[in-house]
C-alpha cells in the first residue's frame, strides 16, 4: 500500500533534451499560458477540438506522449464524472464533450510544461515574473528537498518496521493512530532539516540585497521566435473561431 | 543460526545488482564486521536480516536467508524482528514518544509481549545501555551519544537473539564510541549474536569482532578473523578502505 | 599585526538554556592559522563556532556577555551577510547547506546574494572548482552527488564568496574515511594557500597534523590550548574525553616519543632515522 520509492519517481520523469526544452524559459511559460486561456475563449466543441490540436506539434517537440498518456489515466475517473455531471445538468452531449476536451486541453499543456521545463527554470521564471524572492525560494527549496525527505520517509518508515510496527493491520481509525510513529519523526526531521538550512541561507547572505544579480541567463533563439509567433496565431485564429458562434462567448454555462 | 544463502539482490528499477551470491552464516555469541566501500551492499546485507528485503524494499531476489531455520520469505518482518533486532544510522528516524520509557516501549508492544514481560524487559534494556536513569526524559532532550544508545535500547527490548547495527559510530565522539563498544561486548557475553556494518575499522578493530567479512560490489570478497584481514594492506586499500593503523606501520616495518 | 578574530571572555547561554554553553571563552586567531578545535559532544565547539561569523547573537537568541571581534568589527554591529564575507562557516551535514539543484548554481548563489556581477560569478566558480578539484561536478544535480562531494560543493560555495577565514563544524562527521582523508587534503593545501581555516572535529589522525594550533574545550571553557604535538603527548588529555590518535599509542610502543609524530608517514620516518625502538 505504501510505496514511497514509488511516489518519488513521479519526480523523475527527464526525457532528456528535445526542441522543446530548449527554449527560454519565458516562452515555454507564454506557450503554456496561451493553452490555458485558448479553450476558455468559448464553449464550442469546434473550439476546444481546435486547442487540442493546436498542441500536438507541441507534443512532438517536447516528446511528452508518455506524460500526456500517464496525466489522462489518472484523470480518467474525473473526466468521466464530469461527462455525466455535464450531460445529467444541460441534457446536451456537444456541451458535456467540450468541457471534458477542455479539461484534457489543459492537461495537455500541463503535460508539456512539466516535461520540458526543469524545476531550475521553474524558479527562474518565477523570479522573472517578478515574484517576491521569499517566494521564489520556497519553491526552489522545496523542490530541493523532496528528494531529501522522501528518504527520510523511507527511513522512518524502515526504522519503525523494525521494530514490529504494522501500519495494515487495524480499522480506519486505528490506521489513522498508527500514522503517529512515521508522522511525528517526518515533522521533527523536517524542521531540523529547516532550522539547519536557514542557518545555512544566512552564512550565504541571503536577503543582503534586493539587487540580486544572476548567474543564469536565459538568451531568445530562433525556436523561441518561431513558437512564439505560433502561439500568437493561435490566438488570433482562435478568437475567430469563438466569435462565428456568437452566442457561445466567455465561459457561458448554459446554451 | 542466521543463513544466507546465496543471495543475489536487484533493487527495483535498478540496473545493477546489490548482492552477488552471498553465503555466510551468523551465529550466536560472535561479533561480525561487515566492511566495505560506499556502495559495497554491506546495508542491503543487513535488510535481509529481518525480512526487509524481500517484503518492504522491492526488488528481485535469488537464493534465501534463513533465521533459525525459517524462511524469511516466509515470515512478516515483524515476527523477524523478534529474532533479529535491526539499529540504524539516525536515531530521530525512531522517535516519538513522550518518554525515552515510552519509547523503548513501543517495541515490545507491537510484537505482542505482554505487560509483565515489557516492564522487564524495557528495564533490562535501559540498564544495558546505561540510560535507565534517564527513563522520564523526552527523547529528544538527550545528547547525540545518548540517542545513539537508546535506538539501540528500543531494539535491545524486543529481547532479540541478533543484533544487526547499520554504522554504530558516526558522528560519535570517542567517549560514546567506547560506550558502544561495552554494549556491544556485553551482548556478545550474553550470547546474542552481533553484526555490525561499520568504515570505522580502527574502532572495530579495538572492539575485537570473531569475525571480519569484506564486501565489494555486492561479493564477499574476503572473509576471515579480524588479524587476518586486517593485515591484508594491499586487499583492504584496494577495496577502498583504510586499515587499522598498527596494522600500517606493522606492515610498513616489515618492509622497512 | 592584529589578530584576526578575537573572541573577548565570551559566556552565552541559550535561550531557555539553564546553564551557559560556553563561559569565560577567550581566543585570538591570527591570519595563516590552522586550528583545531578538540572536544566531547556537547561541550560547546558549535557554539564558539556560530560566535565567529554572527550566527551568535544574530540567528540564536540567547543572552551574551563579552564580544566578537572579526577584523576589528564587533560582531553586534554587523550582520551575519556582512561578516559572511571576512568569515565562511561549513556545516556538519551535506544536504542541510546545499539549496539549489545544480553545483554551479550552488556555488553561485551567495555570489548572487551579494549582487556582484554576472562575469565575476563565472570567474569565481571556474577559480574555486579548479581549486578543490572538482571541475567534473560543474553542471552536476545536487541531488546525485555523495556526501562526500557534497561537503566539497559547500566547501568551494563558502570558499567563492573569498571569506578570510574559513571555519568547518565537525565537516567529516557524517563522512567515510575516504571522503574524510580528502576533505582534510583539501583543506590543509588551502591554508597552505593562505586561507585561515578553524576546524571542529573527532577526527584527529587526520586533522592534527595538519594544524598549527589546538584548543580543547569541556564544559564551556577552554581546557587546552596549544601545538597538537604538544597537547596530544601530554598524559592528561584524556581527562577531558578527547583521545589523542591511534598513532600517538603507536610512538609510545615503539619508543618514539620524541619526535612526537602525529601521522602514519611521519612515524615511520621517526622509526627509520633510528630513533631508539623498543618493541616491548
Amino acid at each position: 500500500m505504501l510505496d514511497p520509492m514509488g511516489m518519488v519517481e513521479i519526480f523523475r520523469t527527464q526525457v532528456g533534451e528535445t526542441p522543446y526544452s530548449k527554449l527560454n524559459p519565458l516562452t515555454k511559460f507564454i506557450l503554456f499560458a496561451s493553452f490555458i486561456a485558448l479553450p476558455l475563449i468559448s464553449a464550442s466543441l469546434l473550439m476546444q477540438i481546435f486547442s487540442l490540436v493546436a498542441q500536438i506539434p507541441l507534443i512532438i517537440l517536447s516528446r511528452s506522449e508518455r506524460r500526456v498518456k500517464r496525466s489522462l489515466k489518472a484523470s480518467l475517473l474525473f473526466i468521466v464524472i464530469l461527462v455525466v455531471l455535464n450531460y445529467l445538468t444541460t441534457h446536451s452531449l456537444e456541451f458535456s464533450l467540450a468541457m471534458v476536451l477542455r479539461l484534457v486541453s489543459m492537461i495537455i499543456a500541463s503535460a508539456i510544461f512539466m516535461t520540458g521545463t526543469s524545476p531550475a527554470e521553474i524558479g527562474d521564471l518565477l523570479t522573472k515574473l517578478r515574484i517576491p524572492l521569499q517566494i521564489t525560494f520556497s519553491f526552489v527549496i522545496a523542490l530541493r528537498f523532496i528528494p531529501v525527505l522522501a528518504d527520510d520517509v523511507v527511513m522512518i518508515i524502515t526504522s519503525q518496521v523494525s521494530r514490529g510496527y504494522e501500519l495494515e493491520k487495524g480499522s480506519f481509525l486505528e490506521k489513522v493512530k498508527r500514522l503517529v510513529p512515521i508522522l511525528i519523526p517526518m515533522i521533527i526531521i523536517a524542521i531540523r532539516r529547516g532550522h539547519q538550512l536557514a542557518e545555512a541561507l544566512e552564512t550565504k547572505a541571503f536577503g543582503a540585497t534586493e539587487k540580486r544579480s544572476s548567474y543564469v541567463v536565459y538568451e531568445y533563439g530562433r525556436g523561441d521566435w518561431i513558437l512564439l509567433i505560433y502561439a500568437a496565431i493561435i490566438i488570433v485564429v482562435g478568437l475567430m473561431v469563438g466569435t462565428l458562434t456568437p452566442q457561445f462567448q466567455l465561459l457561458p454555462f448554459r446554451y | 543460526m542466521i543463513e544466507v544463502d546465496g543471495v543475489t539482490f536487484r533493487y527495483e528499477g535498478s540496473g545493477v545488482n546489490a548482492l552477488r551470491d552471498v553465503s555466510l552464516e551468523l551465529e550466536r555469541g560472535k561479533i561480525y564486521g561487515i566492511v566495505g566501500p560506499n556502495g559495497s551492499g554491506k546495508s542491503t546485507l543487513l535488510r535481509l536480516l529481518n525480512g526487509l528485503i524481500p517484503h518492504f524494499y522491492r526488488g528481485e531476489m535469488k537464493g534465501r536467508v534463513l533465521v533459525d531455520g525459517v524462511d524469511t520469505r516466509e515470515a512478516s518482518v515483524a515476527q523477524l524482528s523478534r529474532k533479529v533486532g535491526l539499529v540504524f544510522q539516525n536515531p530521530e528516524h525512531m522517535f516519538f514518544s513522550e518518554t525515552v520509557y515510552e519509547e523503548v516501549s513501543f517495541g515490545p508492544k507491537s510484537i505482542g509481549m505482554d505487560p509483565e514481560e515489557i516492564r522487564e524487559s524495557v528495564k533490562w534494556a535501559l540498564e544495558e545501555v546505561g540510560l535507565w536513569e534517564l527513563r522520564e526524559r523526552s527523547p529528544w532532550s538527550l545528547s547525540g551519544g545518548e540517542m545513539k544508545r537508546l535506538s539501540i535500547a528500543c531494539i535491545l527490548s524486543m529481547k532479540p537473539e541478533f543484533l544487526a547495527v547499520d554504522e554504530p559510530t558516526i558522528g560519535q565522539d570517542s567517549l560514546s564510541k567506547e560506550s558502544l563498544s561495552q554494549i556491544f561486548k556485553r551482548m556478545r557475553g550474553e550470547g546474542k549474536g552481533v553484526v555490525i556494518v561499520t568504515h570505522d575499522l580502527e574502532w572495530l578493530d579495538e572492539l575485537g569482532p570473531d569475525v571480519v567479512f569484506v564486501l565489494r560490489y555486492g561479493v564477499v570478497i574476503s572473509r576471515g578473523g579480524p588479524r587476518e584481514i586486517f593485515s591484508d594492506i594491499r586487499n583492504l586499500a584496494t577495496n577502498g578502505l583504510i586499515p587499522p593503523y598498527r596494522y600500517i606501520v606493522d606492515s610498513l616495518l616489515e618492509v622497512g | 599585526m592584529a589578530p584576526m578574530l578575537k573572541i573577548e571572555d565570551v559566556t552565552f547561554r541559550y535561550e531557555g538554556s539553564k546553564r551557559p554553553a560556553l563561559s569565560e571563552v577567550s581566543l585570538e586567531i591570527n591570519r595563516g592559522e590552522f586550528l583545531l578545535i578538540a572536544g566531547l559532544s556537547g561541550s560547546g565547539k558549535s557554539t564558539l563556532l556560530r560566535l565567529l561569523n554572527g550566527l551568535i547573537p544574530h540567528f540564536y537568541r540567547g543572552e551574551m556577555k563579552g564580544r566578537v571581534l572579526v577584523d576589528g568589527v564587533d560582531t553586534r554591529e554587523a550582520s551575519v551577510a556582512q561578516l559572511s564575507r571576512k568569515v565562511g562557516l561549513v556545516f556538519q551535514n551535506p544536504d542541510n547547506q546545499i539549496v539549489t539543484l545544480r553545483v554551479d548554481r550552488e556555488i553561485a548563489f551567495g555570489l548572487e546574494n551579494l549582487g556582484l556581477p554576472r562575469e565575476e560569478i563565472i570567474e569565481r566558480i571556474d577559480e574555486v572548482l579548479k581549486k578543490l578539484g572538482i571541475e567534473h561536478l560543474r553542471k552536476r544535480s545536487t541531488a546525485e552527488l555523495s556526501g562526500g562531494e557534497k561537503q566539497l560543493v559547500a566547501i568551494a560555495s563558502v570558499l567563492a564568496m573569498r571569506p578570510d577565514v574559513i571555519v568547518l563544524d565537525e565537516p567529516t562527521s557524517e563522512l567515510d574515511p575516504f571522503s574524510s582523508a580528502r576533505i582534510a587534503k583539501v583543506l590543509g593545501n588551502l591554508n597552505r594557500e593562505g586561507v585561515t581555516v578553524i576546524v571542529a572535529e573527532h577526527r584527529l589522525d587526520l586533522f592534527a597534523p595538519k594544524a598549527s594550533r589546538m584548543i580543547v574545550i569541556s564544559n564551556g571553557r577552554i581546557v587546552r590550548e596549544g601545538h597538537p604535538r604538544e597537547l596530544l603527548y601530554r598524559g592528561d588529555i584524556s581527562l577531558h574525553g578527547v583521545r589523542p590518535p591511534s598513532v600517538v599509542k603507536l610512538a609510545r610502543k615503539y619508543g618514539v616519543v620524541e619526535a612526537r609524530p602525529l601521522a602514519v608517514g611521519e612515524l615511520i620516518v621517526a622509526l627509520r632515522r633510528g630513533v631508539r625502538i623498543d618493541r616491548s
